[in-house]
């Protein structure tokens, strides 16, 4: 499995040099992959320890503070990615998915907008607004950003994702159309 | 005669060559941490995302 094999080198780099800080944020965003979030803390602490103007590193630890339902901490942490930055669309994201795991839907409007206008292409961000659209009752919005999301994903990105979207959209496309 | 240029002249090949590889320092011959990471995002770039709820783009570093 090439996760695994991710791991490992990059915990070779590691044990080459241990202040090489990129290899811990990558293994860690290897272990989100795999659901270890505890594992993945610790990668994302010890590079944000060696070097604390990273702002990739902070946009990590908060997609795993927010998985942890430490939506609070997934806030500050984004709002300190922004702060170092440079700014890179997906932290908007990051924040809008937090935002939205505690219930501020128009603060997760709000990202999601802010980076889809970096990256028309950012297709997280879309599921992620069609999901906030389907909370709001905003069907027609929704439909449009699960469709988009549904247009750029990668196959092979997360397929439960994608069927979820596809089932949603089958759903929301043989509901009544919005009354405004 | 033809025998024998070729053979010294391949022996030579061969003695410069031990000398060039000899003369290079040890960390020539390490594999870098930075050699490491970018095989193991050779390994994210192939990686088995369907089966995880990664929801958020991890920023990695190659």
């Amino acid at each position: 499995m090439s996760t695994i094999k991710a791991i490992s080198e990059f915990s070779s780099a590691i044990k080459v040099d241990q202040r090489y800080v990129k290899a811990y944020n990558n293994r860690g965003g290897v272990y989100v992959v795999l659901q270890k979030y505890e594992l993945a803390l610790d990668d994302f602490n010890q590079a944000l320890a060696l070097t604390p103007d990273y702002a990739k590193a902070y946009n990590n630890r908060a997609y795993v503070y927010a998985k942890m339902g430490k939506y609070d901490q997934a806030i500050d942490d984004v709002n300190q990615a922004l702060t170092v930055g440079p700014e890179e669309a997906m932290f908007y994201d990051t924040r809008g998915y937090a935002y939205a795991g505690k219930g501020m839907l128009a603060e997760a409007l709000k990202d999601f907008d802010l980076a889809l206008g970096m990256d028309q292409t950012l297709e997280t961000a879309y599921l992620h607004r069609a999901e906030v659209y389907d909370r709001t009752g905003e069907q027609d919005a929704a439909k449009m950003d699960y469709t988009a999301y549904i247009r750029f994903a990668r196959e092979d990105k997360n397929d439960a994702d994608l069927a979820t979207a596809k089932r949603r959209l089958t759903q929301l496309s043989q509901m009544a159309p919005d009354f405004k | 005669m033809n025998r024998c240029i070729m053979a010294y002249l391949r022996s030579s090949l061969i003695l410069a060559a031990v000398m060039v590889l000899t003369a290079l320092p040890a960390s020539a011959w390490a594999v870098s941490a930075g050699d490491y990471n970018a095989k193991g995002m050779n390994y994210v770039r192939q990686g088995e995302y369907d089966k995880s709820d990664q929801r958020v783009q991890l920023c990695y570093q190659g």
